[in-house]
């Protein structure tokens, strides 16, 4: 197993309340490995599309037999 | 209940953000003692208890770390007060062997001086190698080249008898040398701290008992502008004290799902501490968007914010907690300060309505007048 650390932009829709935030941040993070230690660093508001940009930065494990991987555009 | 019974409360100073209370070597120890008087049972983290040679043993306080801390703040785990651990001793191999025997005999001499119970001891077949990162937020983080090294360790270790793990890793010399000289005098992110909590929440993941971690690291040359925020960490050799000291006291981890498959259930419920018994989490203004907090919001968990900038802005305005409406504003308070905090929790201890501690005071509204 490898752990990486990694930053990535979530939308983080206006429909979206803080009361699903959490779980909405794992289901994303699991995309791309399991997440040991994350956190939202910024928050970035984006009125004329309707959402706000959280930035997570984040440590996972990835375990290389599951394939996962991590899209470096993401960084 | 009376109102003089605990309000168990968590305090969260996330590390490596730089707070200005508890960014540095356990400068936030008083204000855990502040807290913990004031609610009678204060859970928090290391970050906040481990002053490096300086520490504060309190049994209002339960010495919780992160990874655990957001198990129990979601309701995964529970958490059950013991009298002492077994503390087991996990040393790298990268360690040079004056600063392992400094390591053994700091282990040696919390046994012979302050009665812990310390072993076993075991060091990892091969160097675990440590990458100190800074995120863009300015955060420390980092990670581990040899992660499965670190885990056969611990696993043996448990195996042995250990109840919890204090583990020493040897840290690179050559970290960013502004980056250590304007945090020790005051001005910046502990730049290890990151990397010590993702190895901690590492290993607790995986072996679900009480994990910390010190930084084995060549004492640095004296600075006559030393911030004393950080002077904890420049008085002796390690850091490992204050983390056998919180250790020997942690709760043990209990799993949801472990506590229906045991015996005698009602019983333990009545012994353990849960989600459920949180009256309030104490939480930086800036620092509102980690896993335990989002957790504690979710459950209306009165949420007590105080001033106390670090480097990050996530804050209740951007986190859209201050357009909340109805019942659920009514659980989010602020304070300048945590002596301000502690008597918020005071009031909530003793049931008093802040409200009323308030001025201007409103006058009571008929709904029949809306």
């Amino acid at each position: 197993m490898n752990l990486e650390f990694i930053e990535l932009d979530l939308d983080w829709p206006f429909e979206l309340s803080l009361f699903d935030l959490k779980n909405y941040i794992l289901s994303k993070l699991f995309e791309y490995g399991e997440p040991l230690r994350w956190a939202i660093t910024s928050v970035t508001n984006h009125p004329e599309k309707n959402i706000q940009i959280i930035s997570v930065e984040v440590v996972l494990i990835i375990n290389q037999d599951k394939g996962k991987g991590i899209n470096p555009e993401l960084n | 209940m009376t109102n003089a019974e605990p309000l168990p409360t968590l305090l969260i100073i996330p590390t490596g953000i730089g707070c200005n209370v508890g960014g540095y070597a356990g400068d936030a120890i008083p204000a855990a003692r502040l807290l913990a008087s004031a609610s009678g049972c204060l859970i928090t983290h290391p970050n906040v208890m481990n002053g490096g040679s300086l520490y504060w043993p309190d049994n209002c306080i339960q010495y919780v770390e992160g990874y655990s801390l957001n198990l129990f703040a979601s309701g995964e785990v529970f958490l059950k007060p013991v009298r002492q651990q077994k503390v087991g001793l996990l040393l790298d191999a990268g360690l040079e062997s004056d600063l392992k025997k400094r390591h053994l005999q700091v282990a040696d001499g919390c046994v012979a001086s302050l009665g812990l119970d310390i072993g076993p001891v075991m060091t990892t077949e091969k160097a675990i190698q440590i990458n100190l990162k800074k995120g863009m937020s300015g955060s420390s983080w980092g990670n581990i080249e040899e992660p499965d090294v670190l885990l056969r360790a611990a696993e043996k270790l448990k195996q042995a008898g250990a109840t919890a793990i204090a583990v020493v890793t040897r840290f690179p010399d050559e970290s960013d040398e502004l980056e250590t000289k304007l945090y020790r005098q005051g001005h910046g992110v502990d730049i290890i701290a990151g990397v010590e909590a993702v190895i901690s929440h590492f290993l607790v993941k995986h072996l679900l008992i009480p994990c910390a971690h010190a930084p084995g690291l060549a004492p640095l040359p004296i600075d006559y502008d030393l911030d004393p925020r950080t002077s904890g960490e420049e008085i002796g050799y390690t850091f490992l004290q204050s983390v056998l000291v919180g250790l020997s006291r942690a709760p043990d981890l209990i799993y949801k799902s472990e506590m229906k498959a045991k015996e005698n259930t009602l019983f333990q419920v009545n012994t353990l501490l849960s989600n459920r018994d949180l009256g309030a989490v104490v939480v930086p203004q800036g620092a509102l968007g980690g896993e335990a907090v989002l957790s504690c919001i979710e459950r209306f968990i009165p949420l007590i914010i105080v001033s106390n900038q670090g480097v990050l802005n996530v804050s209740s305005t951007k986190m859209r907690l201050d357009s909340l409406s109805g019942n659920r504003d009514k659980n989010i308070l602020y304070a300048e300060n945590y002596i301000e905090a502690a008597g918020l929790i005071t009031a909530l201890r003793h049931a008093i309505n802040v409200k009323s501690l308030r001025r201007p005071i409103d006058c009571l509204k008929q709904l029949n007048d809306e």
